[in-house]
């Protein structure tokens, strides 16, 4: 139960830009990179603290581990690109550092999911040398 | 809050057919609903002078105000468009109570028509920002995330959303203006496709072509008109989050927020309401929407559906035309339109009318969970 990340799936991932490479270079790191400020981590990402408001964010790594919030399993085909991996996995997943994100739990029958799963980050090669967030139990 | 100073009144009602209707255009269910609510109300188009719109979904097009006006071939002192998504047909309400309040206008007509069934649609299933990738798609996908995580909180299950989906279609089994009129059965729910566990696609709203409208003026002006004036006795809004993974409480809804100030705008409390028309895009959400208004405990709204409490005759009718799930996909001037033929009991001498009812109140909701709208009406002025 090997998962791969298809050549149509890869042209949904986004390119990078200045604002969040040290997020995509951290993943092909095998590590969670997150905007950090006053209140802790942050995501999605911005050029500004959603607190505090200061311009001054830095960049740090996670520890990549948290649960499974909830989570869906999805049958009807949306788009193309997931046509082949239907039905497939949608969580949210809630860092210990309290964040969440939406994301996939792989390598795992979608039956076997449960909220409050334990699981950490597992990034996987989507092409062009890039690598793409997804997180499989820990 | 204060109750308020002025009491404003919908006069007309309209709407056009929902479900399949390729003959119209998108500004035709504007512009139908509207002429249909001012026909309603004994109003002349041109007394007709604020319209306010809430864009169609399925294209999002600029100045739809303007545009709606031209082709009802009149020159309003007053148009808008309000964006809070299925939650803006409230605002619509409060923005026309505004207007007239500065002397801006004094007969407003509210209105969202769209065809997204027949037309353009696939605004519905595109992706939300950065979650494209991991193929979070749609609406039915936040709500189902939502739906899980309330299921496993609170121990709501499949049959208790089921519940929901058999009520509301009953309802609209009695609408003859019904996109799904036909009965289900709890059998017929879980036989019903996945759409994405734990919804099947009884648990979903159909897209329908639709379109309603609602029209507004002073006590005094509602007086002289055609029907029974129904009053706007309260409003509230809530804002929650953008984002439906980042709330707090994912299975809270702006309802928390909004129910304090629709219940003390309006000096009344739960109990008070004859009949609620609640915001039901999928099946999870009158169960949060009552209780977080509320009615019950946190964790409770889902054994309110069972034993046929919200069918019309029990305990609290909700939905009592098919809501979303049933009568249109359209996101919420329907519950409007319900909630005020409710109100002036329009449906007497037959199982439809909510015997005695005198005071509603409506939900509207937009995004996933992420903005709400509140509204009492009454008969009793």
């Amino acid at each position: 139960m090997s998962f791969s990340v298809s050549e149509d799936r890869a042209k949904l991932l986004a390119e990078p830009t200045e604002l969040d490479q040290p997020f995509w270079d951290g993943l092909a790191e095998g590590k969670l990179r997150l905007q950090y400020c006053c209140s802790g981590f942050q995501y999605p990402f911005e050029t500004f603290c959603f607190k505090c408001g200061s311009d001054d964010v830095s960049w740090r790594d996670a520890s990549g581990e948290g649960e499974v919030h909830t989570f869906v399993t999805v049958h009807q085909r949306y788009h193309a690109a997931f046509a082949d991996i239907l039905p497939y996995n949608v969580s949210v997943i809630e860092l210990d550092e309290g964040l969440r994100i939406v994301s996939n739990v792989i390598n795992i029958d979608t039956d076997d999911v449960k909220i409050g799963m334990r699981v950490k980050v597992s990034p996987q090669p989507a092409g062009d040398g890039r690598y793409a967030l997804f997180f499989e139990k820990a | 809050m204060e109750p308020f100073k002025n009491k404003y009144c919908i006069v007309g009602v309209g709407n056009t057919n929902y479900g399949t209707n390729p003959g119209l255009s998108q500004v035709g269910h504007n512009v139908k609903a509207i002429r249909a609510a001012a026909e309603d109300a004994g109003l002349e188009m041109s007394e007709v002078n604020g319209v306010l719109t809430k864009a169609p979904s399925s294209t999002f097009p600029m100045l739809w105000g303007p545009r709606v006006s031209e082709a009802l071939g009149i020159v309003p002192k007053v148009t808008a468009t309000i964006d809070q998504a299925g939650a803006s047909n409230i605002s619509l309400v409060m923005y026309a109570m505004i207007a007239i309040e500065l002397g801006q206008a004094d007969v407003i007509a509210c209105v969202y028509g769209d065809n997204p069934r027949t037309g353009y649609r696939d605004n519905y299933k595109q992706p939300r920002g950065a979650n494209a990738f991991a193929g979070l798609f749609g609406a039915p996908l936040g709500y189902a995330n939502i739906a899980r995580r309330h299921m496993e909180l609170y121990g709501t299950t499949p049959e208790q959303l089921g519940n929901v989906a058999v009520a509301h279609r009953h309802h609209a089994s009695m609408n003859s203006n019904a996109h799904y009129q036909e009965s289900i059965t709890l059998d017929d729910y879980h036989n019903s496709r996945w759409i994405a566990e734990p919804f099947h696609l009884l648990d979903c709203t159909p897209v329908s072509d639709s379109g309603a409208a609602w029209i507004i003026t002073t006590e005094e002006r509602a007086k002289q008109l055609k029907q029974k004036p129904i009053y706007i006795e309260g409003l509230g809004q809530g804002n929650p989050s953008w984002d439906f993974a980042t709330r707090d409480d994912m299975t809270v809804s702006g309802a928390k927020i909004a129910s304090e100030g629709v219940f003390r705008t309006a000096q009344m409390n739960p109990s008070d309401m004859d009949f609620c028309q609640f915001y039901d895009c999928f099946t999870i959400v009158p169960i949060v929407t009552l209780e977080d208004y509320g009615f019950v405990n946190k964790g409770e709204g889902a054994a309110f559906f069972e034993d046929k409490r919200t069918w019309i005759g029990g305990e609290l009718p909700i939905n009592t035309s098919g809501g979303l799930l049933s009568e249109t996909g359209m996101p919420g001037p329907q519950l409007i339109v319900e909630a005020t033929r409710q109100l002036r009991h329009q449906y007497a001498g037959t199982e439809r009318q909510v015997e005695g009812a005198e005071v509603g109140l409506v939900s509207q909701q937009g995004g996933i969970m992420t903005t709400h709208g509140a509204m009492i009406l009454s008969n009793q002025g």
